[in-house]
């Protein structure tokens, strides 16, 4: 072991990959740096995971009094009831400061160095970052990923576009907003806004929204929306955003929609502005860092780990991706199993996905069975006074393999992890339906729908 | 009360055993002390009593069946008593979820030809094995037959672990799982190990070539080819071959077996002669154990012998303090008892030596392996008429037939040098061919 360099691990980034990373190879004995440009906990904590969810519970516990009557609440004036959008965005500073004053508090007690600064790599074993020059045996690159205002949009005249960022800062609802994109953020915050008021429309460019959801499951979310008075647009190709009206075309033509506000969430890029990588030879695959299954770039000291690696944006991957790429650096390979991470998109109900869609598995599996199971039956969501929803198992007929599990329920984000851990554990149907879930709650309904896929569901004719 | 009877661990090394034999039938009233049945150890058949009086209520292992130590496999209580209800308070109410997998094993897809060959009696379920079945809620029917009276039938540990999932794709695609190198947790075998199994198959047998039986690779025969590959792959072996003059050796043997009334066994004096030579060269005598080298006083003697189960060796006890006599008198009752599989654990073990006599089936010469702990061992091989050089008195060199033996002297090199081995056999020699002073 050579005492040449300052540090064993330095990691860029403080994000769930980056102070994931650095606590983990702490853990593991390690000399650990790590360097952050602004605050620990990344996107996710500061302007992402976190603070979407804390300003989504709002909206659903907003949505929950103005229906208290249906739950023998006396009382409730729905057109006295408000919501503050000063003080909820109180809440969610607060929320965000003991989030990261938790993660600044966990890097201390694990003796990482955290150094204040933009790095940027002078050679492979070098970086600077500020005034400081840090040099370490390997680094990891956490740097994460941007909101992206796409060219091919263009834009003219006077225009309010914003992106997720400014989304989450909103002190005022806006009257109406447009929403480009129907993933996972756009969707998000098309219930968010239309929950707490906003006439919302989104557009999206594919014929489906959230793409890593079955079909099926994300029409039911969808129809739920609409009932609620958000418009989709889907099949519609944005072409340019005048005067906040958004132009767009789609089988029909062309058309256009006026908003307050333009709120652009095509999708994130990578962000490695300033960090010197390119200079040192680290290969780049459009904005994505090029990486290998043990999260190496072709420079051998140096991982690159999370968005940044464009891999999955997500911050559970991105963990798991620091976790791995430590793992490989204290000499015990661990693998990332990209088939087998969950997705939770946080509407009222909300939805959870893992694995592929019914459409992907047959592409892959000649024998597919599905099996549903319709949360009318589930004698919980009843109780929750929300029977919307579906359990949607796919699997390999031939093993009971699980291929992908969709949920659309109460407190479905809560119950994948169940799938996640069985996948893991390469459980297949058989074991799922022999495990005991208590009753009475949302996921018993899991079970049942794996029996449905071999037509032997108990509480579904 | 009814009382589980379960199958006896009756050697340090023993994970499972065979039942051979019942000596009873359900329903039969037995008495303490009588056999109640018939087990199979590694080595040996071995009968076990009853321990009390009682009526034989239910029997869970059909004769010929393994199972692993400790398992239950009979109940005896009082007439009418509910076997059932004994077992399944037993443990972990085994044999009542047993009863039910019977019924779902036929709605199971059948196991591939293949790997129906393989079914119960390939498998052995230790306790860790019993535990991780449990554990991971694995169908037994996916991997074995399943017993209508209940006992599920043997896994291996090394078997059990593997995923759900590998264990379906396995039985999908006809995939030996014993076979199969795991990657995951503590050696898991996943679904990735069984995809990679089918895509390149090990050697098949059937095919081009015409299957006569198959059989399992296991028991005794297991035991035994484990414990030969141990030795080869881990003394480097050195080998002395000698011809051995044996006129005057046979003629020896007559002469004794006209006179006494105990038959002396060519085995006997060759017993006895290495006995001697080990007493006069206790170099060979030797067992390197955890780290030292034991040179023992006691000449232990093993005589290889070809019993049903395959090969045992019973041994002969502190030779150099015995008779002739009372060496044949003593190895002739051993070795029936070997040949039979009756030996007790300790007439099998304990040796220091072994001698293996080919000789009356008809071989030149062969190289045997050493038996562990041992640090040598002697071939023997047949006596033929050869025609052998010999310098008469007038110094003239002329050729003569003779009955010659070869025999071979194996030795483990880390211990025994050439000289010293050399050196044995020529005193073996010796002695067999100047027989009277194996007596004296």
């Amino acid at each position: 072991m050579e005492n040449a360099y300052e540090y064993e691990i330095t990691v860029i980034g403080g994000g769930p990959g980056g102070y994931v990373a650095a606590i983990k190879a702490a853990k593991e004995g390690k000399k650990v740096c790590l360097i952050e440009c602004a605050n620990v906990g990344g996107v996710c904590l500061n302007e992402g995971c976190i603070p979407t969810k804390t300003l989504i519970k709002t909206a659903n516990l907003y949505e929950s009094i103005l229906h208290a009557d249906d739950f023998a609440i006396e009382g409730v004036e729905p057109e006295k009831i408000s919501v503050s959008m000063k003080k909820l965005q109180s809440r969610r500073q607060a929320v965000v400061n003991q989030l990261v004053g938790g993660v600044k508090g966990l890097l201390r007690g694990n003796k990482v160095t955290v150094v204040e600064g933009r790095a940027s790599f002078a050679d492979a074993h070098t970086v600077t970052a500020g005034e400081k020059k840090i040099t370490s045996e390997y680094f990891i690159i956490a740097t994460g990923s941007d909101t992206f205002l796409p060219p091919l949009i263009a834009q003219e005249g006077k225009n309010d576009v914003i992106t997720s960022r400014e989304a989450l800062l909103l002190e005022e609802l806006p009257k109406s907003v447009a929403i480009i994109g129907g993933g996972v953020i756009g969707i998000e915050f098309a219930y968010l806004l239309g929950t707490l008021g906003s006439k919302v429309t989104v557009l999206e460019l594919m014929d489906n929204i959230l793409p890593m959801v079955d079909e099926e499951v994300s029409a039911m979310a969808r129809k739920r929306m609409e009932q609620r008075g958000i418009v989709f647009h889907t099949g519609a190709k944005v072409t340019k955003i005048k005067d906040n009206s958004v132009l767009f075309e789609t089988k029909g033509g062309e058309r256009s929609i006026a908003a307050d506000k333009v709120l652009m969430a095509v999708g994130r890029v990578p962000s490695t502005e300033g960090l010197g990588a390119k200079e040192i030879g680290v290969n780049f695959e459009k904005n994505a860092i090029v990486t290998d299954e043990f999260m190496r770039t072709n420079v051998k000291n140096i991982y690159a780990i999370g968005d940044v690696n464009g891999k999955v944006m997500l911050a559970h991957t991105a963990s798991h991706e620091g976790v791995a790429a430590v793992a490989h650096i204290c000499g015990k390979p661990a693998c990332v199993h990209y088939d087998r991470i969950p997705s939770c998109i946080y509407l009222e109900p909300e939805i959870a996905a893992i694995g592929l869609t019914e459409k992907q598995a047959r592409e892959k599996c000649p024998d597919v069975k599905v099996g549903k199971f319709p949360m009318v039956a589930n004698g919980k969501s009843l109780v929750e006074g929300d029977t919307d929803g579906i359990v949607k198992v796919v699997l390999d007929g031939t093993t009971g393999e699980i291929l992908g599990v969709h949920l659309y329920g109460k407190h479905v984000t809560e119950m994948v992890a169940e799938i996640s851990a069985a996948m893991t554990l390469e459980a297949t149907a058989d074991e799922i339906i022999d495990t005991i879930h208590p009753h009475p709650t949302v996921s018993e309904s899991i079970p049942e729908a794996f029996m449905a896929a071999y037509g032997k569901a108990i509480h579904y004719l | 009360m009814a009382e589980i009877i379960i199958m006896p661990k009756l050697g340090f090394n023993m994970d499972e055993g065979r039942l051979m034999k019942w000596c009873f039938a359900p329903g039969d009233q037995i008495s303490k002390g009588e056999v109640l049945f018939e087990i199979e150890t590694d080595k040996t058949t071995m009968p076990v009593e009853a321990t009390r009086d009682g009526v034989l209520l239910k029997t869970l292992l059909e004769e010929g069946v393994y199972a692993p130590v400790f398992e239950p496999i009979a109940v005896i209580g009082e007439a009418g008593e509910d076997a059932d209800a004994a077992l399944a308070s037993h443990g972990s109410g085994e044999a009542a979820k047993a009863s039910d997998t019977s019924a779902p094993a036929e709605d199971r897809a059948p196991v591939p030809a293949e790997a129906a060959g393989k079914t119960v009696e390939r498998l052995l379920l230790t306790p860790k094995a019993k535990k991780l079945i449990k554990d991971e809620r694995i169908d037994p029917a996916s991997i074995a037959a399943v017993q209508g009276t209940g006992f599920r039938g043997g896994i291996t540990a090394k078997d059990i672990k593997a995923s759900p999932l590998a264990y379906k794709i396995a039985e999908r695609d006809g995939v030996d799982l014993a076979s199969v190198q795991g990657t995951g947790a503590g050696g898991k075998v996943m679904k990735e190990d069984v995809l990679k199994a089918v895509a390149q198959p090990a050697v098949s047998d059937g095919g081009d070539k015409k299957i006569l039986s198959t059989t399992p690779y296991k028991g005794v025969r297991k035991i035994i080819g484990d414990r030969l590959a141990q030795s080869k792959f881990t003394a480097p072996h050195l080998y002395f071959t000698d011809s051995i003059d044996t006129t005057k050796f046979t003629a020896f043997r007559k002469q004794l077996n006209e006179t006494g009334d105990v038959k002396v066994a060519v085995s006997d004096l060759l017993l006895l002669a290495t006995s001697k030579a080990l007493q006069q060269y206790p170099g060979i005598n030797i067992s390197l154990v955890d780290g030292q080298i034991i040179c023992y006083k006691s000449t232990n003697i093993g005589m290889a012998v070809a019993g049903d189960n395959g090969l045992i060796v019973p041994v002969v006890k502190n030779a150099q303090d015995k008779t002739l006599l009372a060496i044949a008198a003593e190895s002739k009752g051993l070795v029936e008892r070997a040949k039979t599989g009756k030996l007790a654990p300790e007439e099998y073990s304990g040796g220091t030596f072994t001698i293996s006599n080919l000789g009356m089936f008809g071989v030149e010469n062969f190289t045997a392996i050493i038996n562990p702990p041992e640090s040598a061992i002697l071939a023997v091989s047949s006596v033929r008429k050869k025609a052998v050089a010999e310098t008469g008195e007038d110094g003239e060199d002329t050729i003569v037939i003779r009955p010659m033996m070869n025999v071979q002297l194996t030795v483990d090199h880390r211990l025994i040098d050439g000289l010293l081995a050399v050196q044995f056999l020529a005193y073996f020699k010796h002695l067999l061919e100047n027989p009277l002073k194996i007596l004296m």
